[in-house]
């Protein structure tokens, strides 16, 4: 994969995004109801990143230590976001 | 006996460094362990606005002003920016300098313009008297964006000063290394744009 991206994918992989992007964006263009605006917004982001990841960064072929150094902060962030929500969220602001 | 014992354990260690540089890229490992600190910066900021978000029952009308169809021209630019960056480092790869050079110099200069897009961003914003000091949300939406322009910024000066490193001297793996970390810092730098968009411009806009 490393050495076989050619343009035409990187021309593809753009279109991807951009098709990904006209999702999130229609969530409010269109003023879609709450719920579902902030699923198709995130689920939309989430695509985005994956895209980048998988095509731009080459993840698909690194081995596990990159993968861990990808997924530990991601985790650690969500873990400690959680942790303060007692606080924040009982206690106002 | 002590010095033995120390040479012994300077030997290990020279050969465990040497088996790790040919184990793993160390620029590329260096590279990651950079990124995975800056999701942390990124990652923690974005946790706490939202958190703040749900604290408050949401950003309220401060939310509904944030400019998301700017930003939205912004991410495009930033996609086309990252296409030219793969493209570069698809032209590396072939060995062709002259496109090296022209999808580098593409690349940074959509970095640029997109730093003048968010210019007018900010300048739209103050002039309708939302600065940095505005409220919570203000604090949190110039604290992020104007982070990220900074990240931005120096991606594009790394991308500008690479064309210097452009030379038939150059070409081959060294190249083609130097440009990889360089693109994989652009790429990171586009997924924080992405949540930043979902967090700060997107979702306060939702009715």
């Amino acid at each position: 994969m490393e050495n076989t991206f050619s343009a035409s994918d990187s021309i593809r992989t753009w279109v991807l995004l951009v098709v990904l992007f006209l999702v999130g964006v229609s969530a409010v263009a269109f003023g879609l109801p709450r719920e579902l605006a902030f699923v198709l917004i995130f689920a939309a982001a989430i695509a985005e990143a994956y895209v980048i990841g998988r095509y731009y960064m080459r993840l698909r072929s690194e081995d596990v230590l990159i993968w861990s150094l990808v997924l530990l902060p991601v985790v650690t962030v969500i873990v400690l976001a959680f942790v303060l929500v007692p606080d924040i969220v009982r206690r106002g602001h | 006996m002590t010095e033995s014992v120390a040479e012994v354990g300077v030997a290990h260690a020279a050969h465990e460094a040497a088996e790790l540089s040919t184990s793993y890229e160390i620029g590329k490992l260096g590279m990651w362990i950079f990124l995975a600190g800056e999701t942390m910066l990124f990652g923690g900021l974005m946790g706490v606005f939202t958190l703040l978000a749900f604290s408050r029952g949401g950003w309220g009308s401060d939310g509904t002003h944030v400019n998301w169809r700017l930003a939205g021209v912004n991410t495009i630019i930033l996609f086309t920016s990252s296409m030219t960056a793969a493209l570069a480092q698809g032209a590396a790869r072939a060995g062709d300098l002259v496109r090296v050079k022209r999808f580098l110099s593409a690349s940074g200069l959509l970095g640029m313009l997109f730093l003048v897009v968010k210019a007018f961003e900010y300048a739209g914003d103050v002039a309708e008297g939302f600065t940095p000091l505005a409220g919570l949300f203000w604090n949190f939406y110039y604290l992020m964006t104007g982070l990220h322009v900074l990240h931005l910024f120096a991606g594009v000066v790394v991308f500008f000063g690479m064309l210097l490193w452009v030379k038939p001297q150059n070409a081959g793996s060294w190249l083609e290394r130097k440009l990889r970390y360089a693109c994989l810092y652009w790429y990171f730098v586009e997924v924080v744009w992405v949540f930043l968009y979902a967090f700060v411009y997107l979702s306060p806009s939702v009715q």
